[in-house]
């Protein structure tokens, strides 16, 4: 039977070199999508039964993260996403899960936003939201 | 130092309130019978800044002040004061109190006594 798992405690790793060791602090909100894959119509003048026929496309789409975290502009790594959305250098970005074996995605890729969050001034928090898209195939390990 | 603590001492380095109430700031109760005006402030609610992998290190408190006078005036004027001394203020904390609420007024029957209150959100760092 497959165990369960809350969902505190991912951790996001940046860098900007390969297999990043160095994590992004006071990781808020993280959203993560294996890239999209689509079906191909193949239907044909013989499609029979009255269903559309397909296949799978051979290529998917990359990656994406959506992260949010409590921003620290002094923060070497905070610092380090928002110089690398501004100028559009690649970075290196691995997602590991809160479960036992902390399975992984290590990504290469760019951040492509990087937004403020609402600042209410009553119960607001520093917070930035920063999402990331992959530039090829991901590394998983289970 | 205690959120309660940074309260009591912003409140009494106002000469606006210490005029009304000297030190009878008081945490969730007051003690039998007090001289009149006083405040009581009680912490309602909060919400911790949680993150994934750190301990909360800093969380919002809901704080309601009640200002306590033998007339309705008496308790809103005081109320009023407390607003303008801790409104968008410093704490001695370096956190800034902001007001969330001050419309809500009462009569106790028991006490003889009225009854206007403000309430603040007010962040305050928890010690690791």
């Amino acid at each position: 039977m497959a165990s369960k798992y809350a969902a505190k405690g991912w951790v996001a790793k940046y860098a900007a070199t390969a297999t990043p060791t160095t994590t992004i602090d006071n990781l808020r909100r993280l959203r993560f999508k294996q890239g999209d894959r689509v079906l191909l119509d193949t239907s044909n003048h013989g499609t029979s039964g009255g269903v559309k026929e397909s296949i799978i496309a051979a290529l998917r789409e990359a990656n994406e993260v959506v992260m949010s975290f409590l921003y620290d502009p002094a923060d070497t790594i905070h610092e380090l996403v928002r110089s690398h959305h501004s100028a559009g250098t690649v970075g290196y970005l691995t997602v590991v899960a809160p479960d036992t074996g902390a399975a992984q995605w290590a990504h290469t890729g760019h951040m492509l936003t990087w937004e403020i969050a609402d600042q209410d001034p009553e119960t607001g928090l520093l917070e930035v939201e920063v999402s990331y898209k992959a530039t090829g195939a991901d590394t998983f390990t289970a | 130092m205690t959120l309660g603590a940074a309260i009591f001492q912003k409140l009494t380095a106002s000469a606006a309130v210490k005029d009304l109430v000297a030190d009878r700031i008081f945490p969730v109760t007051s003690p039998d019978r007090p001289a009149t005006p006083y405040i009581i402030f009680n912490l309602l609610t909060s919400e911790p800044a949680n993150t994934h992998r750190e301990a909360a290190e800093l969380s919002f408190h809901l704080v309601q002040f009640s200002c306590w006078a033998d007339t309705y005036e008496a308790a809103a004027e005081l109320r009023d004061i407390l607003v303008r001394a801790l409104d968008n203020q410093t704490l001695p904390t370096g956190e800034i109190a902001t007001l969330d609420d001050a419309g809500r007024d009462d009569f106790d029957q028991a006490a003889q006594l009225y009854r206007s209150d403000a309430d603040f959100t007010i962040p305050n760092r928890i010690a690791a």
